[in-house]
């Protein structure tokens, strides 16, 4: 049976009938490899479902320059330590004065452009700070609760940006430098801006207005999270490597306010350095230079660890050990896949060297020949894999709880209820489902094909004469 | 073996790739039962790891007139409710007091090394988990400044394991509060004794020094009014693990620690109660005040305590709380589910091959049939033949899984020891050769053997049979 009709012109005509004809010739052996890859095409959308996702959420941009920043960590000395000293351990105008002490040396480095201290909470102490928005009755988005030092130039030294084409708006330069109060204002993106007020160019006038209006009512109490005055907007950023959405909220943090809530002993000191620095082989070297920890060291702070900021928040760390797991077994499939397909293909090698012998006397192209068998098993790995999508998206759609909608803390949330500005493929069942499909297809398409390789061009390069005499 | 290797010569690449294909099954699931057997099976030093309970936590609740607060402490146990629950179940078990481990700096000669994983226990640990001590013995009890250390941790802090009863050692842990409140939990040791270190994969019983806790010492002290939560009497740092004796099961001793709990719960007890306003529908917290309790306005649970190390390992670790349950079906069908998914597509892939096989063995199979052969006789012939390559592809899969297993140990393991990624190392893994050479491996190995090449052979060559002899000798090899 033969697929491919030889042509006089460069256009290979693909008898798609004569390529059925020639799978259901062949059912015994192609039937196995077809139910392994449905029954592995439904396992790996189940494994590669949250990895798509993660990745998707991992590689949308953070919007500040994640990349040129480092974390360098100090602590308080041990008991042992010659210079320890248990009243001023306990002293915290002390450690103030020992962090500010330095960052001077940290930031006369030539590597470095700028060092700055950072406040525990938000983007220093990488825990997991957010409010609950109201956006409409029984409709919250969870915001990325941050805090700054004011007089830090700490936006310029993130790299986050104002936005300038908000009337009214401050500069990032007059934002570094703004004492926004913890219960009544604060800095936030313009996606949060946009949210809670319709439109970002008019938001500031109008969160004055209801923070006004809303204290005036309420003056012995601290203002709701959605009565807040934004005192300023910045660009979209994300906060995180798991915060799929741009909606952080600054406010600011003395240093020595954020040293009373510090009961981790840690306390962290950003370093932007300049372009075309790695902040990955800075931290390494850091880690490992003992005359650079010395410049870490400060009355009762010594150095702890240095770390790129992009480890620090996440950005890095894709794959926990349970996604490992997971990634292992899909390796594992497509090995024995792709054993399967090679072994299956081999041992037809022989039985078609007649019908390839054929073909050669007839004049077609080795690469005719291997397209035949291509075509063959790209169809039975597109059918196949398609089965076993259809048959998980079906098991998906009667258990809605399992579907994954990225990342802990959003996982519940009913994004037809969100706004537009959030929504997402991820959020769309059929849209999410197409694309976690295309990628295990994909996938199986690969991995069938690498199998025909061989087989195909062995096949392919048979001498015609000596096939035919054969048979 | 004649006709296997036979067999083989003529179809080499068959008998190739059925084997790596079998091999990498049988890898797969023996990665899967090694995991399972380092996180559930009895290792060094947890001989009875199968029975061994622990019991942590007490939760001490109490509501306010405003019912959407509820305030309580959920903590381990204070010296002396620890002690009374001992003493109500000394008679079926051992119990171990314990303090949760820390990592520490110690310091030799000026010397400070750092990430030491120090405990403190009372000596029933000793009959708890089985330390192998190479040098001197286990602590007595009500003992200060002694302590016993692991024999690689005095190799890295002495040079030696051996001679090192005896010397001295220091120790740091550092601990940091709000409003830059510390707490120097610093101590000088006398080696007391040199045990063989266990693993890190095992974590409850893990530790590079154990040092005594003084329990004479803290009942003591508890009678001074050394309030640390509120309520001395009951919440403290203490936890239990126990070890029933031969015959006692865990709900006899969790039934003796409810009655325990049930007692106490008809005291008056005095805590630090959170002093509240309310004010325009919003409550705060505005401080906190000593106040007695009477019976029925506090509950007191010890909730899914006592756990056993299953519990303990498989539970929820996302939320390891007083409440947090092990579900054990779930657990089950999850294992079970994997075992499978790594047995039936090696098995759907090898019967492929199989499948692709028998066209070429038509022929002799119809001769065969012609001359009186059943298909029974036929088909154990074909399982046979394929026992052999699954056989030598399930020796493959073994030698593969324990390179796999040595080479990325850290990264296989990670989970295990209840870690983030890149918090363990390679060097921190020990693999106990009981951990890969059990007996329960190897079987484990030959089950999944037999079944896959069960699987994989059956109907393959039961379908291929179904045909009469006369097609098949005419059919084409």
């Amino acid at each position: 049976m033969v697929g491919i009709a030889p042509t006089g012109n460069r256009l290979y005509k693909i008898k798609i009938m004569n390529t059925l004809k020639s799978l259901w010739t062949r059912r015994g052996q192609y039937g196995w490899i077809s139910i392994e890859i449905i029954v592995a095409s439904a396992i790996a959308f189940f494994v590669l479902d949250s990895i798509v996702v993660s990745t998707y959420d991992a590689s949308r941009p953070y919007n500040y320059d994640v990349d040129r920043l480092v974390m360098v960590q100090v602590s308080r000395l041990d008991q042992y330590h010659p210079d320890y000293d248990d009243t001023r351990m306990r002293n915290l105008d002390v450690i103030e004065g020992d962090i500010m002490s330095i960052i001077p040396g940290l930031a006369e480095l030539p590597e470095v452009e700028k060092a700055i201290p950072l406040p525990i909470r938000g983007f220093g102490g990488g825990d997991d700070s957010r409010d609950d928005v109201p956006l409409a009755e029984s409709l919250h988005v969870q915001s990325f609760k941050a805090t700054f030092i004011p007089e830090t130039e700490f936006f310029t030294t993130m790299g986050i940006k104002a936005a300038s084409d908000i009337p009214g708006n401050p500069s990032i330069e007059q934002m570094n430098d703004m004492w926004v109060n913890f219960y009544d204002e604060m800095i936030c993106t313009r996606m949060e801006a946009r949210l809670l007020h319709g439109d970002e160019y008019t938001a500031m006038a109008k969160s004055r207005e209801a923070h006004d209006t809303w204290h005036a009512a309420n003056p012995d109490l601290s203002n709701p999270i959605d009565k807040l005055a934004i005192v300023g907007i910045v660009e979209d950023i994300r906060a995180w490597g798991d915060r799929p959405w741009p909606l952080v909220r600054f406010y600011a943090d003395p240093l020595y306010h954020s040293l009373q809530w510090n009961n981790r002993g840690v306390y962290n000191i950003l370093l932007r350095l300049k372009k075309r620095e790695n902040a990955k082989s800075f931290a390494h070297k850091f880690n490992h230079d003992p005359e650079l920890q010395k410049l870490a060291r400060s009355g009762v702070l010594e150095f702890n660890n240095a770390k790129a900021y992009a480890e620090f928040n996440g950005a890095d760390t894709l794959f926990s050990p349970k996604e490992r797991y997971r990634n292992l077994l899909v390796v594992f499939f497509a090995i024995n896949i792709f054993l399967g397909v090679f072994g299956t293909f081999w041992m037809l090698t022989r039985k078609r060297a007649e019908e390839a012998g054929i073909m050669r006397a007839f004049g077609a192209t080795p690469l005719r020949v291997r397209l035949m068998l291509y075509v063959e098993g790209s169809m039975i790995a597109l059918v196949s894999s398609l089965t076993g999508c259809a048959i998980y998206v079906y098991y998906l759609s009667k258990n809605p709880d399992q579907f994954e909608y990225g990342l802990s803390g959003f996982r519940a949330v009913d994004m037809e209820q969100m706004p537009a500005e959030l929504h997402s493929w991820v959020g769309d069942f059929w849209a999410h489902s197409a694309v976690v499909s295309a990628v295990v297809c994909g996938l199986m398409l690969i991995v069938v094909l690498l199998g025909i390789a061989i087989p195909a061009w062995k096949l392919s390069h048979i001498n015609p004469v000596e096939a035919l005499a054969e048979e | 073996m004649r006709k296997f290797l036979a067999r083989f010569r003529q179809a080499p690449m068959f008998s190739t790739i059925y084997i790596i294909g079998a091999a990498l099954s049988v890898a797969s699931v023996m990665l899967v039962a090694i995991f399972l057997h380092v996180k559930t099976s009895n290792i060094y030093p947890e001989y009875s790891r199968d029975r061994i309970l622990y019991n942590n936590e007490i939760g001490l609740d109490f509501g306010h007139s405003d019912a959407r607060i509820t305030v309580g402490y959920h903590n381990a146990y204070s010296p002396k409710f620890a002690s009374t629950i001992i003493d109500s179940i000394s008679d079926i078990a051992n119990v171990a007091l314990e303090r949760y481990r820390k990592s520490a700096n110690v310091y030799v000669d000026g010397k400070k090394y750092e990430n030491v994983i120090i405990r403190s226990a009372t000596p029933d640990i000793f009959s708890i988990y089985n330390y192998e001590f190479i040098e001197g013995k286990p602590f007595p009890d009500n003992q200060e400044s002694i302590a016993v250390i692991s024999d690689k941790l005095a190799r890295r802090i002495f040079g030696s394991e051996r001679d090192v009863v005896g010397r001295k050692f220091k120790t740091s842990v550092l601990s940091t509060g709000y409003f830059g409140r510390l707490h120097a939990d610093n101590a000088e040791f006398t080696v007391y004794g040199v045990f063989r270190e266990g693993s890190r994969l095992l974590p409850l019983s893990f530790a590079e020094i154990i040092y005594p806790v003084n329990l004479n010492l803290l009942l003591a002290q508890e009678t001074e009014n050394n309030h640390t939560y509120g309520e001395y009497d009951i919440i403290g740092d203490l936890k239990m693990t126990i070890l029933p004796k031969t015959g006692v099961s865990k709900e006899e001793v969790s039934s003796k620690i409810d009655e325990v709990i049930a007692r106490q719960a008809t005291r008056t007890i005095t805590i630090q109660k959170p002093i509240l306003e309310k004010k325009d529908g919003v409550t705060r917290i505005i401080g906190s005040e000593l106040a007695n309790l009477q019976p029925g306005e506090y509950t007191l649970t010890n909730g899914t305590y006592p756990r056993s190390s299953l519990e303990m390992m498989f539970g929820d670790q996302s939320f390891p709380g007083l409440y947090a349950e092990f579900d054990l079906k779930g657990f089950t069908k999850l294992y079970g589910l994997l075992v499978l998914t790594l047995l039936l597509v090696p098995a759907l892939n090898l019967s492929s091959l199989i499948s692709g096989n028998m066209d070429s063995k038509m022929n002799e199979m119809g001769i065969r049939k012609a001359f009186g052969a059943r298909n029974s006789t036929l088909l154990r012939q074909v399982i046979n033949e394929n026992l052999w390559l699954t056989g030598c592809g399930a020796i493959l899969g073994v030698i593969l899984a324990w390179i796999g297993v040595l080479l990325w140990k850290d990264w296989l393991f990670e989970g295990v020891a209840g870690l983030a990624a890149g918090e363990l190392s390679a060097s921190d893994v020990m693999l106990d050769p009981a951990m890969l050479f059990a007996p329960k491996v190897f079987i484990a190995a030959v089950i999944i053997c037999v079944t896959l090449n069960l699987l994989s052979s059956l109907i393959p060559s039961w379908w291929a049979l179904r045909r009469p002899a006369i097609d098949s000798i005419k059919s084409k090899s």
